[in-house]
């Protein structure tokens, strides 16, 4: 069929010479996060974004800032004398500075701008002032309540207006245009038909212009977004997928990484004794336009600092958990995302502790002890490392805590500057009132008062670095400015691994921050274009992820938080800790990822991670089901199916953008509540590891009821189903065909019984059953003092049944609600599906299902079991996360075992039940979802003739109704002695 | 550019068919229905067309043939949509001969009515082809830009006659000529359909209709390189050509297409149609045909 409607229409095409879309416009893309969207916090909206009208104009290019000026104030009329409408003007992004700001805001002649790369290079001492953020960075959410709204501390120099430019409503669009393709094609454009020729000064039509739009679904502010975004929710109340709220905005949400070189363990004598130093550092910054922000001094330097100081830790492992051990003192790498906007992450991660859920936020994990905030001694933050040409290190602590505990923080004091000074760098001592700058230590600082703080910078009392969270944070470098930088991070580094040393009582001799390391992460991050052009992260990276022009996080440099597609950075960030701080010492055995994968795959810390992995992923490819099911327990659990695993394990690219006018879409993250169920849930699991840690599992029987289906498991054909049409289903017998419920019990020695039950059992069939099938096992081993397993569900905890279990003297093992990850029945029941669907078998009748699965129940042997049952300590001891990677250096693969976290928080604004969102304790940043149009070259002709050609329309109409009129029926019809016409005579 | 410029574009082009449609067909349910036929077989015409040029294509750049062969098709088209008609004729005529039971309200009698279905059919393929014509380029001009930037792009020079102001005119106009052009080639064609067998001379309508629809189309193409005026020019001349030929075709001499020609101009310039209108209504109750009366 296509073929000929193909050839039809480009005949028609050809035969008349006419012309079609393609011979006006040339369609450029744009990469998703180069064009200014709206951003709101609490109170205000801001962002360059266009208020809604045409999007079409003339291209102007300006090189200076009196071509801009001049330009605007009379709207190039000189230039072009015929054109009356507005204009595209392409602007060298470090000519919009404060001056110019006022004149494009009150500018009644502007469409939009495009921001190019700067007109010259900068280099890291450049000390024009091209600061995107605000002269007081992150005042709202100070510690230093005084300074709040009102900073008296102008800090950042750099900033270009006092509010910054990112917090500006600017009612211009603006776009960020990179590809040098796409560039070249609108200068050539431009110089044909927009520069007056020899001899002129002005140019007429034809002109070439432009056309884009960007529409944001949010206004106002994020409160009002929410409420109307509940408001639709209300309308599309009957959508099956009920934790999909239509958002018009999504919270800034990041993902946040952890790692601890040696991790204190729960159970241990030392759990409310022991102390922990954060070395923390940030994963984001913003620009004007947020998504362009490549970060170099405001993230990477730093960031690479930290990853250095890690390294250096774990690569003399062994003596550091010697000696942690002894101490009870930790150390915690911190890596948080969204501090730029308010301290997300840093905030976040101090609500969790206060819950008690650090780390893991969500499991009946007590493997790594939980952490409380006052169990945190001091938090070292550096900051904009590399950022001056001299060599000193400025130390900002909090002198009214640093006076009330002088010994301690003295202590790590002197080991950072005996740490700078073997690495040809001073620390100064500390001012006396230093405050703390604007650093993750804040949000830990409201959380308990004895936390104290060491910002190690080399700026002292404002930023030395004036292009501080801009989208100019980005530098050429000299080959002498390169090992300036990469002295002054090994400096940074040394000083922190000192410090890390002495907190944890570790002997520093055997410590070095190895150079080549940090060199290579300069070279890698800072020098390059973006994170998928040199070898040590290509290597690392292995293509799990992609240089895509989708997003612009995965195009380009950007450190932005970048909601929607996630921003990969963390991805290396995590793989280079894992690299770092884990050690493949342990698992010299595992040849391959599937072992590895096994490894990890009972353990809740790695369970942890790779959910919030799998739920950005699943946010990017929409193709994969994602679902909250709530089982016959009424828990909620997480559904995956295996396609969406699988997806995960060979992630390549973000999000595919097969509509030019797609839509940003939030990744939706289940709210904590549902994904972890509530807080009752969490103490009970938390209260049966804590007692089962001495259980011997080998004498528990674990027991659990499945459904069979004659056509295959469920869940392995899921589909979306919009509620208004019929279901269908892929089976073509509805609802599998019939199904078979199934009770099965096993322990480490063996499997015990296995039993047809109805899909409706009372406690009467629940107890009839096991009195069949569990007591006379019971009986056989009366010696061994059996413990018996089963789930919360109404059937098994029922007065009846419990009095049922009390009389017939049968143990029963406590068992916490909404856990069937505990259950390692659930594995079992995996084996068993797997056997009996082998192939994709289906069956015709239930006896046919029942002989299958009785023949593969028989077969299971002891050397199945007992492995299952052996994982029990692991499911809720191991500290431990498992990741099969290849060694950046070698591309060797190996099992390494760290102890890390992946983790995705947003601000608690969002999770606390009517929190006031003009409130300033929390982050309430959210982003708005936008559309965009196709950005459209074109040229534009003179419009005069428009009304003309109407009036000759008009009269070329009453003209032909003239004529028309002249004739009549008489005219056509004529009498020429024709025979009446009868069958098949001529007409 | 915009859509005010895509309204007058449509305008211009079709307003002398829509009129013609409201004096002519729209009373009448078998002329509707005619109308419309006329249109199918021009998209008929067309697919056909475009499968050959596809099938030429993979063989050699037949664009002339392809556009020869086209012409030739939609001849072809009206040939047997002539042909059709008349094996309907016996149908249509217990519908439309006034005395027959079966008679529909609206309709007029098929006698002697030849060039009038050949009008309404003309016009059903002409409007047709004129909007296949014009569809794509009106959309264009809807946007805020205008024809020509990828071709001066590719060619690093600007093409003036691609991108004047005045193009959407020209193809307003182009499109209005087609149109009526339709028109006279089923007139003429079906004249020649009608006497076939009779005389050699048969052929003359036939042979000018295909020959002008070729100089038109092949004319058309050099209107690319600038001349879209001259082209107009040409082609409007040789429309008055044709619809001469029609008018004698028709049973009328040049003399009387003049006379009617000069007595409608004096019309015009002394506004007679506005001052009597009551006579033009008298003039409208001396047609023979006039059916109106059966309606109400």
């Amino acid at each position: 069929m296509w073929p000929f409607l193909l050839s039809f229409l480009v005949f028609v095409s050809h035969t008349y010479g006419i012309s079609t879309k393609d011979d006006v416009n040339i369609a450029l893309s744009v990469i998703e996060g180069t064009a200014g969207y709206r951003i709101l916090n609490g109170t205000n909206q801001f962002g360059a974004h266009g208020d809604g009208g045409s999007g079409d104009g003339v291209i102007v290019m300006v090189n200076t800032s009196e071509e801009l000026v001049g330009g605007l104030s009379e709207c190039w009329r000189s230039r072009f004398p015929d054109y009356n409408g507005k204009y595209w003007v392409f602007l060298p992004m470090d000519l919009l500075d404060g001056s110019v700001a006022e004149f494009l805001q009150n500018s009644s002649c502007i469409a939009g701008i495009v921001l190019t790369d700067p007109s010259r290079p900068h280099h890291v001492y450049d000390q024009s002032p091209f600061s995107h953020d605000s002269s007081c960075p992150n005042d709202v959410s100070s510690w230093y309540r005084e300074e709040r709204g009102s900073c008296r501390n102008k800090i950042n120099r750099g900033a270009e207006i006092p509010q910054g430019l990112r917090n500006v409503e600017w009612k211009v669009l603006m776009v960020y245009m990179k590809d040098p393709k796409q560039l070249d094609l609108v200068k050539k454009c431009y110089g044909l038909f927009n520069v007056p020729e020899d001899g002129s000064t002005s140019r007429s039509f034809p002109l070439c212009g432009m056309s884009f739009g960007l529409f944001n679904s949010a206004a106002g502010n994020s409160q009002i977004c929410f409420r109307r975004g509940l408001e639709n929710a209300r309308i599309y109340a009957f959508n099956i997928d009920a934790t999909a709220i239509p958002l018009m905005c999504n919270p800034l949400a990041g993902q946040n990484v952890f790692s601890w070189p040696v991790p204190a363990i729960t159970g241990s004598k030392t759990e409310q004794s022991s102390k922990y130093m954060i070395i923390a550092t940030r994963l984001d910054s913003f620009g004007l336009i947020p998504d362009v922000s490549a970060g170099e001094l405001s993230v990477l330097t730093s960031l690479i600092a930290v990853l250095a100081t890690a390294q250096a830790i774990g690569s003399s492992l062994e003596n550091f958990e010697a000696a942690v051990n002894r101490s009870s003192r930790f150390v915690m790498f911190a890596v948080f995302n969204g501090e730029s906007f308010d301290y997300i992450g840093s905030s976040a991660t101090v609500e969790r502790m206060r819950m008690g859920v650090f780390p893991l936020p969500q499991m009946n994990v007590t493997h790594i002890q939980p952490m409380n905030l006052s169990q945190i001694e001091v938090i070292i933050e550096p900051q904009q490392i590399g950022s001056t040409s001299g060599t000193d290190l400025f130390t900002h602590v909090d002198s009214d805590r640093y006076a009330k505990s002088k010994e301690p923080l003295d202590r790590i004091l002197n080991a950072m500057r005996n740490g700078a000074f073997s690495a040809g760098s001073t620390v100064r001592p500390v001012k006396e009132g230093s405050k703390v700058p604007p650093a993750s230590w804040h949000s830990f600082a409201r959380g308990n008062g004895n936390i104290q703080s060491i910002v190690l910078s080399p700026f002292d009392d404002s930023y030395s670095y004036n292009r501080y969270n801009s989208m100019l944070d980005q530098n050429t470098w000299t080959l002498g400015e390169r090992t300036k930088a990469i002295s002054d991070i090994s400096a940074a580094a040394t000083a922190m691994l000192y410090a890390a040393a002495d907190f944890t009582r570790t002997n520093v001799s055997n410590l070095k921050v190895d150079d080549k390391f940090v060199a290579t992460l300069f070279d890698c991050m800072v020098m390059s274009e973006d994170w998928f052009s040199c070898n040590f992260l290509n290597t690392l990276n292995s293509q799990r992820v992609n240089k895509s022009f989708e997003s612009y996080s995965y195009y380009s440099k950007s450190t932005f938080i970048s909601v929607s597609n996630g921003n990969p950075l963390r991805f290396f960030v995590y793989w280079i800790l894992v690299y770092a701080l884990g050690t493949n010492r342990h698992t010299t055995n595992v040849k391959n990822k599937k072992s590895c994968m096994d490894l990890s795959e009972h353990q809740a810390v790695r369970r942890v991670a790779q959910d919030e992995l799998l739920t950005v992923m699943q946010g990017i490819r929409k193709n994969t089901a994602q679902q909250y099911i709530l089982d016959g327990t009424g828990c909620y659990r997480f559904k995956l199916n295996e396609m969406s695993v699988e997806k995960h394990q060979t992630l390549r690219s973000p999000p595919t953008k097969s509509d030019p006018k797609f839509l940003k879409t939030s990744r939706r993250t289940p709210s904590y509540e549902q994904f972890i169920g509530p807080q009752r849930h969490k103490n009970e699991r938390l209260q049966f590891a804590r007692s089962n840690m001495a259980t011997d599992w080998n004498k528990i029987i674990f027991s659990d009821e499945k459904k069979f289906n004659l056509d295959g498991p469920d869940g392995y054909a899921h589909y979306w189903r919009d509620l208004r049409k019929d279901p269908m289903y892929f089976s073509k017998r509805n609802f599998g065909g019939g199904s078979l419920m199934v009770w099965a019990a096993f322990c480490g020695n063996g499997t015990v019984a296995l039993s047809f039950i109805g899909t409706r059992t009372n406690s009467q069939d629940y107890q009839q059953l096991l009195a069949q099938h569990l007591l006379p096992y019971l009986r056989r081993r009366r010696r061994a003092n059996m413990i018996y397993q089963q789930d919360n569900a109404s059937v098994h905890a029922s007065n009846s049944t419990l009095a049922w279990f009390a009389a017939k003297n049968v143990v029963l093992l406590d068992w916490p609600a909404c856990s069937p990850d505990l259950n390692p029945v659930e594995n079992l029941w995996s084996v068993l599906v797997r056997r009996v669907y082998a192939n994709a078998k289906q069956y015709t009748t239930v006896n046919d299902l029942k002989r299958a699965i009785r023949a593969e129940w028989d077969g299971l042997d002891k050397s199945l079991l007992q492995p299952l049952v052996g994982s029990m300590p692991n499911r809720i001891f191991e500290v431990y996360s498992y990741d099969w990677q290849p060694d950046p250096w070698t591309g060797k693969y190996s099992c390494y075992r760290s102890s890390i976290q992946l983790v995705q928080l947003q601000s608690p604004a969002f999770s606390i039940e009517g929190y006031d969102f003009s409130n300033t304790t929390y982050s309430t940043w959210t982003e708005s979802q936008y559309s965009i149009d196709t950005l459209n070259l074109f040229l534009i002709q003179d419009s005069s003739f428009d009304w003309i050609m109407l009036l000759i329309g008009i009269f070329i109409a009453l003209f032909s109704f003239f004529i028309v009129g002249r004739c009549h029926e008489s005219t056509f019809v004529i009498d020429e002695g024709e025979v009446q016409a009868e069958e098949g005579e001529p007409l | 550019m915009g859509y005010l410029l895509t309204t007058s574009c449509y305008i211009i082009s079709f307003a002398p068919a829509f009129a013609l449609f409201h004096r002519f067909i729209v009373h009448d349910p078998v002329r509707i229905i005619l109308f419309v036929l006329g249109a199918f077989f021009w998209l008929v015409a067309l697919l056909l067309s475009s499968l050959i040029w596809l099938g030429l294509g993979t063989l050699f750049d037949g664009y002339v043939v392809s556009i020869v062969i086209g012409i030739f098709l939609q001849e072809l088209a009206r040939v047997s949509y002539f042909l059709l008609l008349k094996e309907a004729q016996s149908g249509l005529n217990k519908i439309t001969r006034p005395g027959e039971v079966s008679v529909a309200p609206g309709v007029t009698d098929l006698h002697n009515a030849r060039h009038m279905l050949a009008l309404v059919c003309g016009l059903g393929m002409g409007v047709m082809s004129g909007l296949f014509l014009t569809m794509n380029v009106f959309a264009a001009f809807s946007g805020p830009g205008t024809i020509g930037l990828p071709q001066a792009i590719e060619k690093s020079t600007t093409d003036v006659n691609r991108a004047g102001k005045y193009l959407p005119f020209f193809y307003a106009l182009s499109a209005l000529l087609l149109t009526l052009f339709h028109i006279t080639w089923t007139i003429m064609v079906w004249d020649f359909c009608h006497k076939f067998g009779r005389t050699m001379s048969v052929y003359i309508p036939a042979v000018i209709a295909v020959v002008t629809h070729l100089a038109v189309s092949i004319v058309s193409s050099i209107s690319a390189s600038g001349l879209h005026f001259y082209v107009l020019v040409v082609q409007f001349l040789v429309f008055l050509g044709c619809a001469a030929y029609c008018h004698v075709i028709m049973g009328g001499t040049l003399v009387s297409l003049l006379n009617r020609g000069k007595s409608s101009a004096v019309d015009l310039v002394t506004l007679r149609f506005l001052r009597n209108t009551s006579q033009r209504y008298e003039a409208q109750q001396g047609e023979p045909l006039q059916v109106r009366n059966v309606e109400t």
